[in-house]
């Protein structure tokens, strides 16, 4: 116990550390569930026909990679908590993702207003930044309602020219939201079980 | 520490605290010119209800948003004296909600000695529409409307239920009760 209380200063100085170097990013996650669904049932899904604008910002809209990172990392989460995805059969669920970004406000750090005022009275500053809002439903498909709908926000422009760094937000973003899903732990225990014929 | 820094510092935690958890709730409501709404007795939905949220894509199309708020609104309005029908109602309810980012300046507060300091809060804000519409002629006979900060609300699913019960008790409250 006294050896986990020793290093636990050290672990924090190392995630903040390694925070502040970028290569841990908390990207906020949540979501919502319909409390009445029975998620034990499910045990296929399919992708879901597209909105008429499931991607609303022409950067992510027309680029390949991101597209390409998200349908891979939903597909990758969903099959590793032991989801199939349907070939020929109805699918139990059909799932559609929307990607909105929007112009937001922030309050710049206090030691960077106090950097833009050195020896004088310091004005209210507010700034705007670009905040991307990655939004996955997933929806019943004999009811055709949605079951959960899960979310990850996260500024964009310092990723938008690096492939790399979208697809690792990306799949980190999928996988933390994807850790919300309820029925993660019945169908991952139902694909870890032996298949059992009469 | 120095005196002001510490009140300087409280004032922070106090606003922080109101913003995050107990923010206020600001309601308004109208009633059309020569109109007695609690003539009316019966009201149904209209047909079609904007799903949409605008300034906020987690709420944008959210059914689980919507179908709490219409629930809210259904048990307020029926606490309220107003009867729901599918067969020729009275009035029509329609709501509307949306968000937006506001900033909140507050007064000059010495930071230090020899400085002062003025400091912006940026919040979200979230504001529900409910009107009653005349179901004969389509006039609006009545709107109630609220806005609070949304902090921390919109993420936690039984505190966006709690937020919207308190914000739909709030607005309907002002709706004139039938006896």
């Amino acid at each position: 116990m006294r050896r986990v209380h020793a290093l636990l200063p050290a672990v924090l100085v190392g995630s903040l550390a390694a925070a502040a170097a970028g290569c841990i990013t908390l990207i906020p996650v949540s979501s919502h569930v319909d409390r009445g669904a029975d998620v034990t049932r499910y045990r296929t899904y399919a992708w879901g026909p597209a909105d008429a604008l499931p991607v609303t910002d022409p950067r992510l809209r027309d680029n390949p990679f991101f597209i390409d990172d998200l349908h891979g990392a939903i597909d990758s989460e969903l099959q590793s908590r032991g989801l199939l995805r349907a070939t020929s059969e109805r699918a139990d669920l059909l799932v559609h993702f929307h990607a909105a970004v929007n112009e937001r406000l922030e309050v710049p750090a206090r030691a960077e207003r106090f950097r833009e005022c050195a020896g004088q009275d310091c004005p209210a500053t507010v700034t705007t930044f670009e905040a991307g809002t990655l939004v996955i439903d997933v929806l019943d498909t004999w009811s055709n309602s949605v079951v959960w709908r899960g979310w990850a926000e996260h500024r964009i422009e310092d990723m938008l020219d690096d492939p790399q760094l979208v697809g690792r937000r990306v799949r980190d973003a999928v996988h933390r939201m994807m850790e919300r899903l309820p029925l993660a732990a019945e169908a991952r225990s139902r694909a870890q079980a032996p298949e059992v014929t009469p | 520490m120095n005196p002001r820094r510490s009140l300087a510092l409280i004032g922070a935690v106090a606003l922080t605290a109101a913003i995050a958890g107990c923010a206020p709730i600001t309601v308004t409501s109208f009633t059309g010119q020569d109109v007695r709404v609690d003539n009316y007795r019966t009201y149904g939905w209209a047909d079609a209800v904007d799903t949409g949220v605008p300034g906020d894509p987690r709420l944008d199309n959210n059914p689980f948003f919507h179908e709490y708020l219409r629930g809210a609104i259904d048990r307020h309005l029926l606490s309220r004296g107003y009867e729901p029908t599918i067969l020729r109602p009275d009035v029509y309810v329609h709501y509307h909600a949306s968000t937006r980012q506001k900033v909140s300046i507050s007064d000059q507060a010495p930071a230090t000695d020899r400085r002062r300091e003025r400091t912006a809060e940026v919040y979200d804000e979230g504001t529900v529409v409910i009107d009653l519409t005349d179901a004969r002629t389509g006039a609006l006979v009545w709107r109630g409307a609220a806005e609070s900060g949304l902090a921390g609300v919109v993420n936690d699913q039984t505190r966006m239920e709690e937020a919207i019960e308190r914000v739909v008790g709030r607005i309907l409250a002002r709706l004139p009760r039938r006896s």
